[in-house]
């Protein structure tokens, strides 16, 4: 946020000539532009989706969900908070059939790359474990972090 | 308030069970009637809950007055619309007013339903759902707090036998039976030979299984239902049977009898989702019983 304070002070004349500024970064972007002081209208050029890992050029894929509460561990490295549609932590839902979603038949199930690696690894029995319902106090908005010196 | 289909099912009784779909709006006469047309025959009626994420009226409220009609109740509870806050609610309300059975699921993606756009919630799963139900069984909240009256339910959960891999369907099921399921219903069946697999699988289970027969009406429901109904695969040699049938409508009702008959064997009762027809849930129940 100070970086584009000063980024936006290095340019003041640019600024001051704008009717408005576009931003075209992530939401967190616009927001950093919007409290930078420089009294313009901001227009969001974005529809911020996800924080994606990239597949390969072009291609996006959600893998984690910033829940506070990382379940990777015992989940053989697979979210299925975020990977499964419905984010369901004990196992596939009654809508998987052929290791496929019912959301997207595209789309293989959470549960069934989970199934298929902890298989691989020799760890199926990681997934007999019953996951308690999940702390969602850790996810609740708007989420501030100071860390201590 | 005692479970009746509890005490058939333990006493070794070949149960039947239908399905209800509540209305979109408030004037239940119509789904009150249906299911007082199917009191004598059935043991149960289950009352679905926004059923493919299709909003329609609470089945908390459609469940209470079926058991005001006389009519015993299996009342769906999905985490899709509603947090543990409103789940634990819910199912107190249901007991306050005589609701015995319940059956928690996950619930169909809000994806699929008429409110696309909606917020699904899913704060819980299907087996903390159950884990929750036995919580306030012992008179305790999530959260441990003790309850003023403490509610008896009888819990089951949703079983699709035909899904696969069948090995990590089981591996949810093994956690919903030791979360407290103490019956199965069936997506349904269209192999009976997947039933008796399936049978074989869980036979060490504490839970009875009632298996779902869907009847079809046409070729064209039955490819409708491939398409967009999740967790259900119509072999295609069904859809050819509906497809060259002189009467596609009574052929349904033959195919859902036959199926009714050669599942029999493997499971405790019969679940009939007869998808509006449940005129003809009688001539099923005659198959069986």
């Amino acid at each position: 946020m100070l970086r584009v304070q000063r980024d936006l002070r290095g340019r003041k004349e640019q600024v001051n000539e704008a009717d408005a500024i576009l931003v075209l970064a992530c939401g967190a972007g616009v927001q950093s532009v919007a409290a930078a002081g420089t009294h313009k209208d901001i227009v969001a050029g974005l529809d911020t989706l996800f924080l994606g890992n990239i597949r390969r050029f072009g291609q996006f894929e959600q893998k984690c969900s910033l829940c506070g509460d990382c379940l990777l561990t015992d989940s053989v490295g697979i979210c299925p908070m975020t990977v499964c549609a419905k984010g369901l932590l004990n196992g596939p839902c009654g809508g998987m059939d052929n290791g496929r979603c019912e959301t997207d038949p595209e789309v293989e199930c959470a549960w069934y790359q989970i199934f298929q690696r902890a298989q691989s690894l020799g760890k199926l029995e990681t997934l007999s474990r019953t996951v308690p319902p999940k702390d969602f106090s850790k996810k609740l908005k708007p989420g501030k972090l100071k860390v201590e010196k | 308030m005692i479970s009746l289909l509890e005490q058939k099912l333990a006493a070794g009784y070949f149960v039947v069970t239908a399905e209800v779909c509540p209305p979109k709006g408030c004037d239940c006469s119509s789904f009150i009637q249906k299911s007082l047309d199917l009191k004598a025959i059935v043991d149960a009626i289950n009352v679905t809950d926004n059923q493919g994420a299709n909003m329609r009226i609470s089945p908390l409220a459609a469940a209470a007055l079926l058991v005001r009609a006389g009519i015993e109740p299996i009342y769906q509870l999905t985490c899709r619309d509603r947090n543990r806050l409103a789940l634990q609610s819910d199912l107190l309300g249901a007991a306050a007013l005589g609701i015995t059975n319940v059956l928690a699921l996950s619930g169909d993606h809000i994806s699929f339903g008429d409110h696309a756009t909606g917020k699904p919630v899913f704060d819980l799963d299907s087996v903390q759902l159950l884990q929750t139900i036995r919580e306030l069984e012992n008179g305790r909240d999530l959260t441990g707090s003790p309850l003023q009256g403490t509610p008896t339910f009888f819990a089951g959960a949703a079983a699709a036998p035909e899904a696969e891999p069948f090995a990590l369907t089981l591996i949810k099921l093994e956690k919903k039976v030791a979360a407290g399921a103490r019956f199965f219903q069936t997506q349904a069946i269209f192999v009976p030979e997947k039933l008796q697999s399936f049978r074989d699988a869980v036979n060490h289970f504490p839970a009875k299984v009632i298996a779902g027969i869907l009847l079809l009406k046409s070729a064209a429901m039955a490819r409708y239902i491939n398409r967009n109904i999740p967790g259900l695969t119509i072999p295609a040699p069904i859809i050819d049977e509906l497809e060259t049938a002189q009467d596609p409508a009574l052929k349904g009702v033959e195919i859902a009898c036959r199926l009714a008959a050669a599942i029999r064997p493997y499971c405790d009762g019969i679940h009939v989702m007869a998808m509006g027809r449940e005129d003809v849930i009688p001539t099923i129940v005659r198959e069986i019983r």
